[in-house]
């Protein structure tokens, strides 16, 4: 067992809490952090605290942002007849970055999941039904992962917003594009193979 | 298909072994505790990444080594053109160089995993396993295209609990046999089982919070509307696993009746039925089939019967994970009342007719392992065994006593303290293969995955009994 300055081992403590950050990443970076030079550490911590401070979820969609609705929500570009519900900011981001959806979003923040004790309730639903009766939309795209998880909250929206007239669609999945079949795995294929679609 | 070349590094008590294997019947034979088995094992091992006999890869590792690899070369059977090797290895990691990787390991109920990386676990700074696959000398990742690439079918004595066993040994040998040929049922089986969880999960808070008279999940009616809609996800999930497992018995049922009646030279009727987990009384107006709609209203009608017991008692009593399999002989239930020598005849018959599904499903003859099969069998019976065994492309079995092979000729290995011989060398010299393992496991480059080729360790077959 090694033994560190108490200073470091608290720094590497912190880092191993991190995602995909094991011991030999957490030593890096602190190796890394403490040869830097004294303002790149100060601007990390500003940022650390900042990110902190100065996020939160859009009052609207419930996506992060450093204001009290995001910039999304109120881009008059965005097709306003299009609302693409997400589990978490981060899928947002992701639909975000194919640049393929010019409408607007919702997050969720989290799924259905009663073993961590999240139910609707816990879930940014009321918002989204308020939204639905303030604003103009014809079609909620149901935009969870395919999780078991994900799929029960999807089913449980789309029986919610069916009553209101609203087009629910579901992103469809499958075969990855441009994959070659001898490559897909067999799962992925049978999936497919059961949402085959008229050609 | 048939293994060609079978090559073991620092695996159980194997330093470094080559073998070069014969189509056909193959017999492993030597003294209990020389590595016969470890040899049926490792096959299972390339075949499914899992070993049938123990729950953690160190134990395969051999004693004081840190790494331990395989290699196998594949024919198929038509042509013998196409030839394939695997390769599969393990690492030990110290707690040094250890990254936690979370891994989806899905072992619980004896399915492979379906993702490799570290073991998932061992978490933490404890030294962590790190698997590599490799065919054709391409890295593999996913479970799903590595199951199929070498098939085999094995029976090891402790199969024995498949019939006189619980419930959860037939369960695990549903999934496995059926997964085997078609992996998406082990996708399947995974979200039913996170599926099951949940509700469970559901069940249980609805239970407390009636007791203490709130409910953390939204309004009591709230909550019921969530469970029918977790109902909905299980048994879109369950209803696939009944219909593929209704499927699997109908078509496996006549093969092991065939088989049994010749393994056992009686005109009894040996039956393999499903007995899906489905409550008691509720019945279909017509036999399910395998439809998975059919079964999709069977599981729901189920659900619905079980409302009560399952809410009550914060459980889920219906499903897939309640299924077992009945064995009949004739009219008598063969778990309660047969013999172990019943017992045992009964499982050889279900294993032979299961490599015969396989080749029937598959197009391919799979590799049928026998780990001492025959010692507990009269002579006609391991007389016919040996036969059923030869109307594959290859079977290796194991056995202690030559006397045992009489009336069929396999080609012949001695197996002795991690050391294999073909039978020839073995009576000239007793057991002869030379070859400095240590030295050569040194030799290998560390990074490739091959057990190095030293001519001195090959086992070339030269002669039959
Ligand atoms: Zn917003």
């Amino acid at each position: 067992m090694l033994y560190y300055a108490r200073p470091l081992a608290q720094l590497l403590e912190q880092l191993e809490k991190l995602p995909t950050v094991g011991p030999k990443t957490a030593q890096r970076l602190a190796f890394h952090i403490l040869r830097a030079p004294r303002e790149d550490t100060e601007a990390l911590a500003q940022a650390v605290r900042d990110v902190r401070d100065k996020i939160k979820p859009c009052t609207r969609c419930g996506n992060f942002t450093d204001q009290e609705i995001c910039d999304i929500c109120l881009d008059p570009r965005r097709d306003t007849s299009l609302l693409c519900v997400v589990g978490e900011p981060l899928d947002l981001m992701q639909i975000e970055n194919s640049n393929e959806f010019r409408g607007r979003y919702h997050v969720l923040g989290g799924v259905m999941n009663p073993i961590e004790g999240i139910g609707p309730e816990q879930l940014n639903i009321n918002a989204l039904m308020k939204r639905l009766s303030e604003e103009n939309v014809g079609e909620v795209i149901l935009a969870v992962s395919p999780t078991v998880e994900g799929e029960t909250t999807a089913n449980y929206l789309a029986n919610l917003l069916r009553p209101r007239g609203l087009r629910v669609t579901q992103l469809a999945r499958g075969l990855p594009f441009g994959g070659d079949l001898g490559y897909a795995d067999q799962m992925t294929i049978a999936g497919a193979m059961r949402g085959r679609r008229d050609f | 298909m048939i293994v060609s070349s079978l090559r073991l590094r620092n695996f159980r008590n194997y330093a470094a072994q080559e073998i070069l294997l014969p189509p056909g019947l193959v017999a492993l034979t030597g003294d209990n505790g020389q590595g016969k088995t470890n040899l049926l094992e490792a096959l299972c091992v390339l075949a499914t990444t899992k070993s049938p006999l123990v729950e953690r890869d160190r134990e395969l590792i051999r004693w004081g080594e840190a790494e331990a690899r395989l290699a196998a070369d594949i024919e198929l059977s038509a042509g013998r053109t196409q030839l394939r090797t695997l390769e599969y290895g393990w690492r030990i990691e110290r707690p040094a160089s250890t990254e936690r990787v979370p891994v989806a390991d899905g072992f619980a109920d004896g399915e492979p995993g379906t993702s490799l990386g570290l073991d998932g676990k061992s978490s933490g700074r404890s030294a962590s396993m790190v698997r590599e696959m490799r065919a054709g000398g391409v890295p593999q990742s996913a479970l799903a295209s590595w199951l199929g690439q070498l098939q085999v079918v094995a029976f090891f004595p402790h199969d024995l609990a498949i019939i006189s066993g619980e419930p959860g040994e037939r369960r695990r040998f549903l999934n496995l046999e059926l997964g085997k040929s078609r992996p998406a049922h082990f996708a399947d089986m995974a979200r039913y089982r996170r599926a099951l969880q949940q509700r469970n999960a559901l069940l249980k808070s609805l239970l407390e919070n009636r007791f203490r008279g709130r409910n953390a999940l939204g309004p009591a009616v709230e909550g019921l509307g969530t469970l029918s809609e977790w109902n909905r996800q299980l048994i879109a999930c369950g209803s696939r696993i009944l219909a593929q497992r209704a499927r699997f018995l109908r078509e496996l049922a006549p093969i092991v009746a065939e088989v049994h009646r010749d393994l056992s030279g009686r005109d009894e009727l040996f039956q393999v039925r499903y007995a899906a987990g489905i409550a008691a009384g509720v019945r279909a107006a017509e036999p399910p089939g395998e439809s998975d709609d059919n079964w999709s209203a069977l599981f729901s009608a189920s659900l619905e019967a079980n409302h009560e017991s399952d809410t009550r008692r914060g459980t889920t009593h219906s499903g897939p994970h309640r299924d077992d399999l009945i064995f009949r002989l004739g009219e008598m239930d063969l778990r309660r009342y047969g013999s172990q020598g019943q017992q045992r005849l009964a499982v050889l018959a279900l294993k032979v007719a299961l490599a015969r599904w396989v080749a029937d499903v598959t197009g391919e003859s799979p590799v049928l392992l026998l780990d001492d099969a025959l010692s507990e069998l009269d002579a006609t019976r391991r007389e016919r065994l040996l036969a059923q065994a030869a109307r594959f492309a290859q079977s290796v079995l194991t056995a202690t006593d030559l006397k045992l092979l009489e009336g069929a000729t396999p080609a012949l290995f001695c197996v002795e303290a991690g050391r294999v011989a073909s039978f020839a060398d073995t009576a000239a010299n007793g057991v002869s293969v030379a070859g400095d393992a240590a030295a050569m496991a040194e030799d290998a480059a560390p990074s490739s995955v091959s057990v190095a080729q030293t001519p001195a360790a090959d086992v070339v077959l030269s002669a039959k009994s």
